[in-house]
């Protein structure tokens, strides 16, 4: 006997084929760290641009968890200040009203089981009302709650799924090393399975991380060339001018390397050099990502320094203020040894890109916040032009730019008009802002819609992030027996001199920042 | 051919300035030769500008009424969807007048490229606008989509060819009459049709897909008997439109429309041949809600509530998403037009 599914009784929706954009199931949206900067910043904005937007369903409620003396009233009007201070589209009236009687808040401490059966009682309530929704769990908050939080919510029965589904959304870091990522992974997979952890990398939220997969496989010119006959490297870089802020706490206790390289740049570096997947789907996708994060070359802690360059920055100047060094900023130890810059060559052993680097780099106090992927395409293997002094006969290079402006640009050679025979490199440029209309949706946006909807494909999987650790481990264990601390720059400065070694081999340079 | 003007206005760094020609009695060649013209000088020492142009729009001719409503809309063009624009219009001349305008935006800084985009306004008799396409044919950009704006729903294409070289024609039905529709139907049976009431209603067609997305809501869809739409007072083209949809999606062939004490009534013939029904009923949404304020869906066991959630397409640029050459800003329009259609061409 043949067994008969549930999707061959039930007839398919009609309607659906005709939308653009589909609207979530009814959902419970639970925010733990409500009354936190997250939520402030990201998360509560986030929500209300979904509620502007129409893509949020009727039954749509959110529960805010937090430690603060609020009640539904007072949550409400700090969602409401801090939707007026960073929503990227302001506020107004209409949606707020809307969205305002849907938000709660639940007082309590996150050790305390009684939080996690009033939670139960309350989302049960909100069942009871309507139509049984799905509950996502956003964990706003410090790393060190997020396995307590899932085995809390798995013990009073909301990981469940036997009747809607049920997410968990954390934010990295995912660990501060191998083991404890390992660990991290373990104690979370006790209470959700894999397939309900959604971990936010924000970075692949952004509209030109996403577009670099449609660059790549969906314009016939670039595929053929994307590999280490034509490309002679790639430049991964992102730069910010800020200091830490007040971050020390964090910061000094992960630098650079855990804070960015880790994460952001790991995945970057993925999804510029990974295969075609076959679909779009998360579990395509991410299969695709993981192998090429197995074929990055593991450095012995003796190879670490002739291919990993840490610096920290010293005091200077930027944006044209004075500011401090890194030593100096609020709360940091004086001694500190924190990596504020990495930069890094990372070989790709497969046969794509055997023998041409990826040069990655980061760093604070940096000129300009940028965020950029470049590649280095090969020289013209004969010029034509010869016995002439034609002008700079540069190699193309496509840049494609994340952060501030989002686009993309090639850089080819053309002919200067006149009757000798000049050249000089000229640029063709995409910019989203010229091509695209409005604004694009803030990567939490698209991320909080994506787990809302169910599509893991922009988060991270378990052993992606294991593959990520596996790879900086080795740099960790040497920097933490290395008695030489990081380079000092100058802030403002392009970086440690070190750096521009890393790279000084035939003629390249780094990309001015 | 008399040039009347040929003027720079605010040179410098001025934002934004406007470079205008007027002549009459012109051909495609003289507007050609003279665009070629206004491009070239607007370049200069010290000043870096481009071209950007995403596509050829064709303003179809309207009357006196809509020509303001044009001009706020072009106007706001170079914003966000620099074109070639040609504007049509009607005069009882018997010649092809011209207006030529090119719009920069020079940002001041070394180094920064300011854009440029050109208007072309063409005033001809009647007889020379049922042969408009080929005049319009050599002015076009090569290798852009070509967009037909028609501003008033109910005015015609007044030469079918214009209908070949164009990838799709704009329109928006909530500016008109329902009885529009109809028109529009035969027009998306040639050619895609982006109408801004329909982008309106976005949230609507997620909104009734997401209501039956769950497995025991799609088996309750057979048994809809009465499907209850509340309009915004204002108009019923939208709520039309919406159930168009509603019944090319689930098969219901359109019957006829009644209208009696105020009320509104559309039937519709199941695919089991049984009876199914829309009640139109008008309400305030206060702006903001696309037309429609609620969808019940109702079988004789149970009903489907789909209500107003939120501001829907208020704060959207829909004239510029319309303009977009995406076909998906179209998607499922032809046939909830045509069952639109089909239901006043059915009425009692």
């Amino acid at each position: 006997m043949t067994a008969v599914t549930q999707s061959e009784i039930l007839p398919e929706n009609p309607f659906a084929a005709d939308v653009e954009e589909a609207l979530p199931p009814p959902t419970t949206l639970v925010i733990f760290g409500a009354t936190g900067d997250l939520a402030a910043r990201k998360l509560l904005p986030a929500v209300y641009n979904l509620r502007l937007g129409g893509l949020l369903p009727d039954g749509f409620h959110v529960i805010g968890i937090g430690r603060s003396e609020s009640g539904d009233e007072a949550f409400r009007a700090h969602a409401r200040d801090a939707i007026s201070s960073y929503s990227r589209t302001g506020i107004d009236d209409d949606t707020w009203q809307s969205l305002e009687p849907r938000l709660e808040f639940l007082r309590g401490n996150l050790d305390d089981p009684k939080l996690y059966e009033s939670l139960a009682e309350r989302i049960a309530k909100i069942d009871a009302d309507g139509q049984r929704a799905q509950r996502v769990f956003y964990l706003a908050v410090s790393p060190s709650f997020f396995a307590r939080v899932a085995q809390s919510l798995s013990g009073v029965g909301l990981s469940d799924e036997s009747e809607a589904p049920s997410r968990l959304m954390i934010e990295k870091p995912f660990g501060r090393d191998l083991e404890s990522a390992l660990e991290l992974n373990t104690e979370i997979s006790e209470a959700f399975v894999e397939s309900q952890v959604f971990r936010i990398d924000h970075y692949l939220g952004k509209e030109t991380v996403q577009n670099l997969q449609v660059m790549r496989f969906a314009n016939g010119i670039l595929e053929p060339v994307w590999n280490r006959r034509y490309v002679e490297h790639v430049q991964i870089t992102m730069a910010e001018d800020i200091g830490i802020g007040r971050r020390a706490g964090y910061y000094d206790s992960a630098g650079a390397i855990r804070d960015v390289i880790q994460n952001h740049l790991m995945q970057l570096l993925a999804l510029t050099a990974m295969e075609a997947p076959v679909r779009f789907d998360a579990n395509t996708l991410r299969d695709e990502k993981v192998k090429l994060l197995r074929s990055v070359r593991r450095y012995t802690a003796a190879e670490v320094p002739d291919y990993v360059v840490r610096g920290q920055y010293g005091a200077g100047w930027v944006g044209g203020e004075q500011v401090p060094a890194y030593v100096d900023e609020e709360s940091v130890p004086a001694d500190s040894r924190t990596d504020t810059y990495v930069a890094m060559r990372v070989e790709v052993d497969n046969w794509r890109w055997a023998g041409t680097p990826f040069y990655l780099r980061c760093g604070k106090r940096l000129p300009r916040r940028v965020t950029e992927i470049a590649v280095q395409f090969r020289p013209v293997p004969h010029l034509p032009f010869a016995g002439a002094d034609i002008g700079e006969v540069e190699p193309n290079q496509l840049v494609l730019s994340v952060q501030p402006d989002e686009g993309a640009s090639l850089r080819l050679v053309a002919k200067v008009p006149g009757q000798s025979m000049n050249v000089r490199p000229v640029q063709m440029e995409f910019k989203y802002g010229a091509s695209f209309l409005g604004d694009s949706p803030e990567a939490y946006e698209r991320l909080l819609h994506d787990a809302l909807m169910g599509d893991a494909t922009l988060f991270t999987r378990s052993d992606e992030v294991a593959e990520e650790w596996r790879i900086i481990q080795p740099i960790l264990e040497r920097w933490e027996s290395d008695p030489h601390g990081p380079e000092i720059y100058e802030a403002g400065s392009q970086g440690p001199s070190e750096a521009d070694s890393l790279l000084a081999i035939r003629g390249r340079v780094w990309r001015q920042i | 051919m008399t040039p009347a003007t040929a003027s720079p206005q605010g040179a410098g760094e001025e934002l934004p300035e406007r470079t205008r020609w007027v002549a009459q009695g012109v051909s495609a060649d003289d507007v050609n030769a003279e665009l070629d013209r206004l491009h070239r000088a607007a370049g200069g020492p010290g000043r870096i500008l481009a071209l950007a142009r995403k596509l050829n729009l064709i303003v179809l001719p309207c009357p006196d009424r809509c020509e303001q409503q044009v001009e706020q809309a072009l106007d706001g063009l170079g914003t966000h969807t620099p074109s070639r624009t040609l504007v049509l219009r009607e005069h009882g001349r018997d010649r092809i007048d011209a207006s030529l305008a090119m719009d920069c935006r020079a940002p001041a800084g070394a180094g920064r490229v300011g854009l440029c985009h050109d208007r072309i306004v063409l005033s001809m008799d009647a007889g020379r606008l049922e042969h408009a396409a080929s005049l319009l044919a050599p002015l076009l950009v090569s290798d852009l989509p070509t967009v037909l704006w028609l501003p008033e729903p109910r005015s015609a294409v007044p030469d079918p060819r214009l209908l070949e070289r164009g990838q799709y024609v704009l329109v928006d039905s909530g500016a008109g009459d329902y009885e529009d529709l109809r028109r529009l139907a035969a027009l998306a049976a040639v050619i895609r049709v982006h109408d801004l009431a329909w982008g309106r209603l976005d949230y609507w067609r997620a909104a009734v897909a997401a209501a039956f997305e769950p497995g025991e809501r799609r088996s309750l869809l057979s048994t809809i008997t009465e499907v209850e739409l509340r309009y915004e007072r204002q108009g019923l083209q939208a709520a039309l439109l919406l159930a168009g949809w509603i019944a090319a999606r689930v098969g219901w062939q359109a019957g006829g429309l009644e209208r009696s004490n105020g009320t509104v009534r559309a039937r519709v013939h199941r695919a089991d041949g049984g009876e199914a029904g829309f009640g139109f009923a008008a309400a305030e949404c206060g702006g903001g809600c696309g037309g429609v304020d609620r969808v019940v869906f109702r079988s004789r066991s149970d009903q489907v509530v789909v209500p107003r959630s939120g501001a829907t397409s208020s704060l959207r640029n829909l004239f510029a998403e319309a303009l977009q050459p995406q076909p998906t800003f179209a998607r499922g329009y032809a046939p909830a037009v045509t069952a639109a259609a089909a239901m006043l061409d059915g009425e009692a």
